[in-house]
């Protein structure tokens, strides 16, 4: 009988090196990539709240504030997720600086979960950190889909929810507890159609991406258009999941309209669809309109050769060459404009008003943050709240050219 | 001179003892017979020779090979043939495929079939296939599909099968069960023939009249054990066998 | 035309993955989940070394090397040990999931959520081709999708090692009594199935962004082709994918697009309900 020795365990253990060695040949760099820029004993500070003895001489803090972040930390929306925790945890450092350069025996301790861009999944994370941390504060959702789906548990356990991301309406009614300093959508909404419509724009297709973000901002499209004679000769409603769109694109281009409007959700979803329109040769003097998340440097920087043209709104609220911010911007690499300058701020307003009351009593931050008028940020403009936690909203729209936005208003 | 010799062979399937310490010594260049009721554990015998089912305990020894725990393929490669009670083929293959498989044991080897071979280059075997269908009396086309043919026809593919690969031993499962009288007769014909050209077979079977005819040698089953052996004719006549067996 | 020409698009990465599925159901008889995190492997793997390497054809080789050992590594040291102790089909179904979930987080944990993109071709508009647009990358899936069934058709029917495939998919006892050594093929089948895998991988690379949950949702259009054309057959299971994406292409034409999926999955229960040995495929059930 022949002795059978093709598959012996050398053979196998040869593979399965080959197999590693093959994984791990680029010195397994790339995957630190995507983890704050932090040294290890800054990170430790931020949890530990412990950064007294590091032989600098021991430090008293008396009132260390915990709160939670949520934030999509892996999907799709991972893709500003990330960088947004970057800059979080950079804020929170440089917040904790500040207060010890200060003389102030104040610190804040932050705590970071996933969202996932989804209701449910930050429901979930904040649950986890009010029930198990001990939080009363709340910095997220990001996306509009998490702040929804978290309101009606801070409102249930008195827990503030402020939110330096999210943007839709359903959010100015979500909660006494609720804030955000992020405009709301109506307001993108209202900059973009007289604009659309200057541009004599007769007819229009949409193409959305299925989420509570992009569907807020397609239903204020719906709505307004038609009423300033707009027709709205196509509208696609795209799944998260959804990979290829040539089939859709292919509807809104046989209506054959003068414009299209993209609503992506994610920096993906983005190249999915400014890529496929490309191809699909649309007539050169068919204008594209977008919301913002097109016109995120980081989408810009990967998918500008595809978006040539394309019309996307930003928050006026940044404050223009901001040395600081650019610094800020570079150390996190965080390449989403606007939402890096307001997530950052969000944790100095949010230390500003923690400090006014002494501890994280949800009511005394409540009243301070609507008592707070024209609060200035390191990056971005004043901000007041209005009774609806809500603040005012100001947009400007740029042109994407050769991988630039150049301002057009 | 002895073949295949099997000692106190045990086997159960959870509380069913199937085999329960038979021992069978089948003798080189004889037809031996395998009888017993339903159930008694002829199949199951079959299948642990063949290394489909695994003994608890016991001895198999072919060629002075101890086969008691070897992979079912190394079984065949030592040259030991079967059928099915249900005659078994590969439903999508050709009649073709399945004789040169089971010809060409060497082509079974993993590297050495890896090559490809197209058409005009593959070497034509047809020949020694129709050779091997003619004795079993399968006159079908060569690329008739297994799921093509009828009930008897599926029973001449098999033993086709089972003369076609090299092999010191056939094991026939109730060649001849559920097949018209003609059909009967010609299988009949065939072992007989097998056996003059020096073939050792070990044969299951219910119909005694067919056992009759063509052993040298039977054993009786019941229970998983050896009830009796001896010549046709002994048995026939045996009381033991009459009420295990035939009285039933 | 331009449907039809998306719809071979699409039903060309889906039949990649569902040979390897139905390749590997066959032989091992079971549903290897799994097979959809060979695809993402695969489209990562391919990132990974065209970004080391800037060269294409080193980034294709390495992928089809680790996927293939991949495939090798989830039979040996997952599945076989549980056919050994004859486990039945559901837990080792239950173990394609564990597998599917510890890739597609291993992936995660290295890669990162970030953007991937290989972007070889660059910004390309269509090209005209009798009434429908194409773009380079999307003619290449057509076409290596082409190649490699019908080198898997070959392979399959014109080969000794595709007919003893074939006879271990067929009928596993019968092939070892026969003298064919089951264990091997069976393992083979996760090789070859792994190496179809990485060539949608790659192409999915070549055309798309990268992201971790891609692979689940070919793995069910790879899976939904192979029922509706017949889970038992390797070419039903190819004309299957293709008319999962005839459907999904032409159902959206009419129907709102949210409907994409959703066709789908009414197909593929529609088949497990009424037809679950597909339109093409062989019925096993007289099978031993």
């Amino acid at each position: 009988m022949k002795k059978n020795n093709i598959f012996n365990k050398r053979l196998i253990l040869i593979m399965a090196f080959v197999l590693l060695a093959g994984l791990f040949i680029s010195g397994c760099s790339n995957n630190q990539a995507e983890l704050s820029e932090l040294s290890d004993a800054d990170r430790a500070s931020l949890v530990d709240g412990d950064n007294s003895d590091k032989g600098q001489g021991a430090l008293n803090r008396e009132i260390i504030f915990q709160i939670g972040a949520i934030q999509p930390l892996t999907g799709d929306g991972a893709a500003y997720g990330l960088p947004v925790q970057r800059v979080i945890d950079q804020a929170v450092l440089d917040l904790n600086a500040k207060w010890k350069e200060d003389g102030k025996k104040l610190q804040l301790k932050i705590y970071h979960e996933d969202g996932k861009c989804n209701g449910k999944e930050a429901r979930t994370a904040a649950e986890n950190l009010v029930n198990q941390k001990g939080v009363n504060i709340i910095y997220g959702g990001m996306c509009s889909g998490e702040t929804l789906g978290i309101a009606p548990f801070t409102e249930e356990n008195n827990v503030l929810l402020f939110s330096p991301l999210s943007s839709s309406p359903d959010i100015t009614n979500s909660g006494d507890y609720v804030f955000r300093n992020y405009p709301s959508d109506t307001a993108q909404v209202a900059t973009m159609i007289p604009f659309i419509v200057s541009k004599g724009v007769k007819t229009i297709a949409i193409l959305s991406e299925n989420t509570d973000y992009a569907q807020v901002l397609r239903a204020g499209y719906l709505k307004q258009l038609p009423e300033l004679g707009v027709k709205i000769v196509a509208d696609e409603i795209i799944l998260s999941s959804a990979k290829d769109v040539r089939t859709e694109i292919l509807k809104m281009k046989s209506a054959e309209p003068d414009a299209v409007i993209l609503l992506p959700q994610t920096i993906p979803m983005t190249g999915v669809f400014a890529k496929q329109l490309y191809e699909s040769n649309f007539d050169a003097d068919t204008l594209f309109f977008s919301n913002e998340i097109v016109g995120l440097d980081q989408a810009v920087n990967e998918f500008g050769d595809f978006m040539k043209g394309y019309f996307t709104p930003e928050v006026a609220f940044l404050k223009e060459n901001n040395e600081f911010s650019s610094k800020v911007i570079a150390d996190t690499e965080c390449d989403l404009g606007y939402y890096c300058a307001s997530t950052y701020d969000g944790i100095f307003l949010l230390g500003d008003v923690l400090e006014l009351c002494g501890d994280s009593d949800t009511d005394c931050l409540k009243k301070e943050f609507d008592a707070l008028e024209n609060w200035q940020g390191i990056m971005t403009t004043s901000t007041t709240f209005d009774e609806n936690g809500d603040v005012a909203g100001d947009f400007v729209i740029s042109q994407i050219i050769a991988g630039t936005k150049l301002r057009v208003n | 001179m002895t073949l295949l010799k099997i000692h106190n062979l045990k086997k159960s399937f959870g509380g069913v003892k199937a085999l329960n310490g038979c021992n069978f010594n089948i003798e080189k260049n004889k037809i031996t017979a395998l009888i017993g009721p339903n159930g008694c554990g002829k199949s199951t015998l079959f299948n642990v020779i063949n290394k489909l089912e695994y003994q608890e305990s016991g001895t198999i020894t072919f060629l002075n090979y101890n086969i008691s725990k070897i992979r079912p393929y190394l079984v065949s490669e030592l040259g030991i043939s079967r059928t099915f009670q249900y005659p078994t083929l590969f439903e999508n293959l050709t009649i073709r495929d399945h004789i040169e498989m089971a010809m060409f044991n060497d082509d079974q080897k993993f590297f050495k079939s890896f090559f490809i071979k197209l058409f005009g280059l593959k070497k034509n075997n047809d020949k020694k296939i129709i050779e091997i269908l003619n004795l079993v009396g399968l006159e079908k086309p060569l690329n008739t599909l297994g799921s093509d043919l009828s009930y008897g026809q599926r029973k001449l593919l098999d033993l086709a099968i089972a003369i076609a690969h090299p092999h010191k031993l056939i094991m026939l499962d109730e060649p001849v069960a559920g097949i018209n009288p003609k059909l009967r007769q010609k299988i009949k014909e065939i072992l007989i023939k097998l056996k003059e050209m020096g073939e050792t077979i070990i044969v299951i079977e219910h119909d005694m009249n067919f056992i009759m005819d063509i052993a040298d040698h039977v054993y009786v089953m019941e229970s998983g054990q050896n009830l009796v052996e001896g010549k046709p004719k002994e048995i026939q006549n045996n009381k033991k066998v009459l009420e295990a067996y035939l009285g039933e | 035309m331009q449907l039809l020409f998306n719809s071979v698009v699409a039903g060309s990465i889906y039949a990649l993955v569902a040979i390897g599925f139905s390749l590997i159901f066959q032989t091992n008889r079971f549903m290897h989940f799994a097979h959809g995190s060979a695809v993402v492997f695969s489209a990562y793997i391919a990132f990974h070394f065209f970004s080391l390497s800037n060269s294409l054809l080193i980034a294709i080789i390495a992928t089809l090397i680790l996927s293939s050992i991949l495939g090798y590594l989830m039979h040996l040291l997952i599945y076989y040990p549980l056919q050994k102790k004859k486990s039945s089909s559901v837990i080792l179904l239950i173990a394609s999931f564990g597998i599917l979930f510890l890739i597609d987080n291993g992936l995660l944990l290295y890669f990162g959520s970030g953007i991937k993109n290989i972007n070889y071709f660059g910004p390309l508009r269509g090209m005209e081709f009798f009434g429908a647009l194409i773009t380079k990358p999307q003619l290449i899936i057509v076409l290596s999708s082409l190649l490699c069934l019908i080198f898997i058709y070959l392979l399959m029917t014109k080969t000794k090692l595709g007919r003893n495939l074939r006879a271990v998919a067929d009928n596993n006892d019968l092939a070892n009594i026969m003298g064919i050594e089951s264990k091997k093929y069976m393992a083979l089948s996760f090789i070859i199935g792994s190496v179809l895998a990485s060539v949608a991988g790659v192409l999915i690379a070549l055309e798309q962004t990268l992201s971790i949950n891609m692979g689940t949702t070919y793995m069910i259009k790879g899976f939904t082709g192979a029922i509706i054309g017949g889970v038992n057959s390797v070419p039903a299971s190819i004309l299957g994918s293709y008319i999962v994406g005839l459907a999904e292409n032409f159902g959206v034409w009419f129907l709102p697009s949210q409907f994409k999926e959703a066709i789908s999955f009414i197909l593929l229960f529609l088949f497990l309900l009424y037809k679950p040995n597909g339109l093409f495929g062989i019925d096993k059930s007289s099978r031993k």
